[in-house]
């Protein structure tokens, strides 16, 4: 082109001897980072998946010890009517013909023995 | 080697297609990036960006226009990036060259005993968009096609600013010269 300007005896620059380098150094860089990102991608799911079977198993044992705590209560709960029945035969002691011993377990029988010989 | 496989061994990731590019094109890049930064470190540091991020890039290329075409388009817009975020403002003002007078300009004859020095001082008084644009346009010898894709501007646009261009950096001789 006529009008053009002419810049021919413009200096011109190279680039720098180990900027080639940097560039290769960077990009493997950029390629380890990215490589990494995948693991930390991938291992998120097996990561997750054992986050859950851990959180099911805990559930499950969770519903064991709920179980024991209420079979812990039941046996609570029973002993509680049992002491409350020998009271009960207890305080009607004498006020009837039979003293009903017969009606009463083993056990308490032989808890009312043992108070009975304490006293 | 044919740019078509070129551009098929980088788009697969070659090394060794991106050290041929790096063969060719580095020393335009960098000149280019030089023009506009008009800072030796800044420039080679933009050089290394745009060819650190050619592999990820060249994904997107669709090989409409020549693949050196394509890296000045990526070269001027890191440098433009470069320059906004160091705010600086004198060097992307666009609009000042539109003050310049026809009356004002200078004559062709100005350049042809001009010493490099003075020619690029001349450049350099440009803004950096229009001092890359002329560059690649008389340095580089681009046509106005391969500009319109780089700057994304109609070719009535960059033949206006050319002209304006190369009449600034006239009168900017024509002065300095009167002025010696």
């Amino acid at each position: 082109m006529h009008d053009s300007i002419d810049f021919s005896k413009v200096e011109r620059i190279a680039p720098r001897a180990d900027s080639w380098d940097k560039v290769c150094k960077r990009l493997d860089i950029a390629e380890k980072a990215k490589v990494l990102r995948f693991r930390i991608y991938s291992a998120i799911p097996l990561a997750a998946s054992f986050a859950l079977v851990a959180f099911s198993l805990l559930l499950s044992s969770v519903d064991a010890i709920e179980t024991s705590a209420i079979s812990t209560q039941q046996v609570a709960s029973a002993q509680q009517e049992s002491s409350t029945e020998l009271y009960s035969w207890y305080g009607e002691l004498g006020e009837s013909e039979s003293d009903e011993l017969e009606t009463l377990d083993n056990s308490q029988t032989l808890t009312y023995l043992l108070k009975e010989d304490k006293k | 080697m044919d740019e078509k496989i070129i551009l098929k061994s980088l788009k697969s990731g070659s090394r060794e297609a991106l050290a041929l590019l790096w063969q060719e094109q580095s020393g335009h890049v960098l000149n280019l990036s030089f023009k506009m930064l008009k800072d030796r470190d800044q420039a080679e540091d933009i050089l290394m960006d745009v060819f650190v991020q050619v592999p990820t890039a060249i994904q997107k290329f669709r090989g409409e226009s020549a693949l050196s075409t394509w890296l000045y388009r990526l070269t001027v817009n890191a440098c433009l990036m470069k320059l906004r975020k160091e705010k600086r403002h004198d060097e992307l003002e666009k609009e000042h060259l539109d003050s310049i007078v026809e009356e004002a300009l200078g004559s062709k004859e100005a350049e042809a005993d001009v010493d490099a020095e003075l020619l690029t001082m001349g450049l350099n008084a440009l803004p950096a968009e229009t001092r890359s644009m002329l560059w690649l346009k008389d340095a580089e010898d681009l046509d106005i096609k391969d500009l319109t894709e780089i700057y994304h501007m109609p070719s009535g646009t960059i033949k206006a600013r050319l002209s304006r261009a190369r009449h600034f950096v006239r009168d900017f001789l024509t002065r300095k010269q009167k002025n010696a």
